[in-house]
């Protein structure tokens, strides 16, 4: 059984007043088993950002559904919402969303004091957890006091701490500068090793070649896919390119 | 979650936030003594005994002092709350439920406000003592002045905050729970709306100044048309507010 199945989404905003609808999302279909690296890319107002809402349950989709392991995300009663995004989901922003007051181990530490964990289960999942990602000894500092790589693998740790089910990042490299976004991305090819599923959404090449399958996204449908297998980064990055040119040549023919 | 997880939660907050909540319980503590001091003049003996329009004049002071506070406090309290709409949506994301959202935020208002009340009242009794030690200082008359307590006063005091407290808590409460965590957490990036500029509120605005210094400037007999005086100053007001967002 997939880990995640996207089942018809569909999408419609309407504003308040008026008749106008927009559809962000037309009929997307995919499925993620555990254990994956996904990479979803599409331009801005593909649809891409509403798709990540609605896996992170922040929104709800119009038609269709989303199931984590066999479970519909609509079935999950509103007071078990909160629990089920603490628990099965970890969340990477563009912009960190680390909080300026706290220390980064304190903003590690959030969702963790949310569910009421004793300080020493959480001091004992803090150390296998920054380690590896090498913020250890910068933990009792504050945010603005580490540069945004440093901040990102903290928001990564934060993500990390409650061993979620799924770890949603959206645009995790986007504010990164390259040798930042380098290291951040290695770091999730190694945590998607030791088994973490990875749902990332980027319109960075670099960054998406570093997943094991990248879905394009275009106009609120999935229409294309493909897979690294064994290839490089290198050989990766070519054929993604290459498939992004064949959306962009797609596109022009309806112009 | 626990009470005592809520109480550190709520007490972490105010104290990693302290550089809006120090500005915040400054101006709280300051409108708190402002009040009180003119409250404590209501019960005084002196102005008792010196004229029978004294305590009233004083009770329309106490009127507009507290008006001022609840209209000083709920602005600053709008403005803070803005500034942690990121962090409560960043919770809301994390994983805490609304309710729990809630709870903290009753906690930290109970803590802001119980210090903004008591300190209000210590440094209002402490220049009340003061003012008067001047007075009688620089006035010599016969008989001495004194800045009596009276707990009626602080009852006063303590129930008109609590209420205007409570006020700002409901806001706050409305903005967490009528909002969904995406656009908290976009929240402070939107900036204060542009005013619209509106007819009807410039029309009504004149109207109010145009009666209230009306009113003002046909009174006859200052100490008889108190009442009066009293409503052209609220007029006054209320049509300043009016004429500045009217645009």
């Amino acid at each position: 059984m997939a880990l995640l199945e996207v089942k018809h989404l569909k999408k419609v905003y309407s504003t308040r007043f008026s008749s106008q609808q927009v559809e962000a999302l037309k009929d997307v279909n995919f499925s993620i088993e555990k254990g994956e690296y996904v990479a979803i890319m599409g331009e801005s107002g593909s649809g891409k950002t509403t798709l990540l809402n609605i896996l992170s349950t922040l929104d709800t989709p119009t038609s269709g559904e989303v199931l984590l392991e066999g479970k519909s995300l609509a079935d999950i009663k509103d007071s078990e919402m909160s629990d089920f995004r603490r628990n099965d989901l970890g969340f990477v922003f563009q912009d960190f969303n680390l909080l300026d007051n706290f220390s980064l181990k304190d903003n590690i530490f959030l969702p963790l004091v949310l569910s009421n964990t004793p300080v020493k289960e959480m001091e004992e999942r803090l150390k296998p957890i920054v380690k590896p990602l090498g913020i250890e000894k910068l933990i009792e500092h504050y945010p603005y006091e580490v540069s945004g790589g440093q901040k990102q693998r903290a928001a990564v740790a934060r993500a990390l701490i409650t061993d979620p089910k799924l770890i949603l990042a959206d645009e995790p490299t986007g504010a990164l500068d390259s040798k930042s976004s380098q290291s951040l991305l290695e770091t999730f090819e190694d945590i998607n090793q030791a088994g973490q599923t990875i749902v990332m959404v980027t319109h960075s090449t670099r960054a998406a070649a570093h997943a094991n399958r990248v879905l394009f996204i275009q106009d609120g449908e999935v229409y294309h896919e493909v897979y690294r297998g064994e290839q490089t980064v290198d050989q990766f990055m070519d054929k993604i390119a290459q498939s992004l040119m064949v959306i962009a040549n797609r596109g022009g023919q309806y112009d | 979650m626990t009470n005592a997880i809520f109480r550190k939660l709520a007490i972490r907050n105010i104290r990693s936030n302290k550089q809006i909540y120090l500005p915040y319980l400054l101006s709280a503590v300051a409108t708190v003594s402002m009040f009180y001091l003119m409250a404590n003049l209501l019960n005084n003996d002196f102005i008792h005994q010196r004229s029978s329009t004294l305590p009233l004049l004083f009770n329309f002071g106490v009127v507009v002092i507290g008006i001022f506070s609840f209209i000083f406090i709920l602005y600053t309290n709008s403005f803070l709350i803005k500034r942690r709409k990121k962090e409560l949506g960043l919770y809301a994301i994390l994983g805490m439920k609304k309710l729990h959202v809630v709870r903290v935020l009753f906690l930290e208002t109970l803590i802001t406000g119980s210090i903004g009340i008591l300190l209000g009242l210590i440094v209002g009794t402490v220049l009340g003592k003061l003012s008067f030690l001047a007075l009688n200082y620089v006035l010599h008359f016969p008989a001495k002045m004194n800045f009596t307590l009276s707990a009626g006063t602080v009852l006063l005091t303590v129930g008109v905050f609590a209420v205007i407290f409570l006020i700002a808590l409901l806001y706050n409460i409305s903005q967490v729970t009528f909002s969904n965590p995406i656009k908290l957490m976009k929240g402070k990036q939107a900036g204060e709306k542009e005013p619209k500029s509106s007819i009807f509120l410039f029309l009504l605005a004149i109207g109010l100044l145009g009666s209230g210094y009306w009113i003002s400037l046909t009174i006859s007999d200052p100490i008889a048309a108190l009442t009066k005086f009293f409503l052209a100053v609220l007029l006054v007001i209320a049509g300043t507010y009016f004429l500045f967002i009217s645009g």
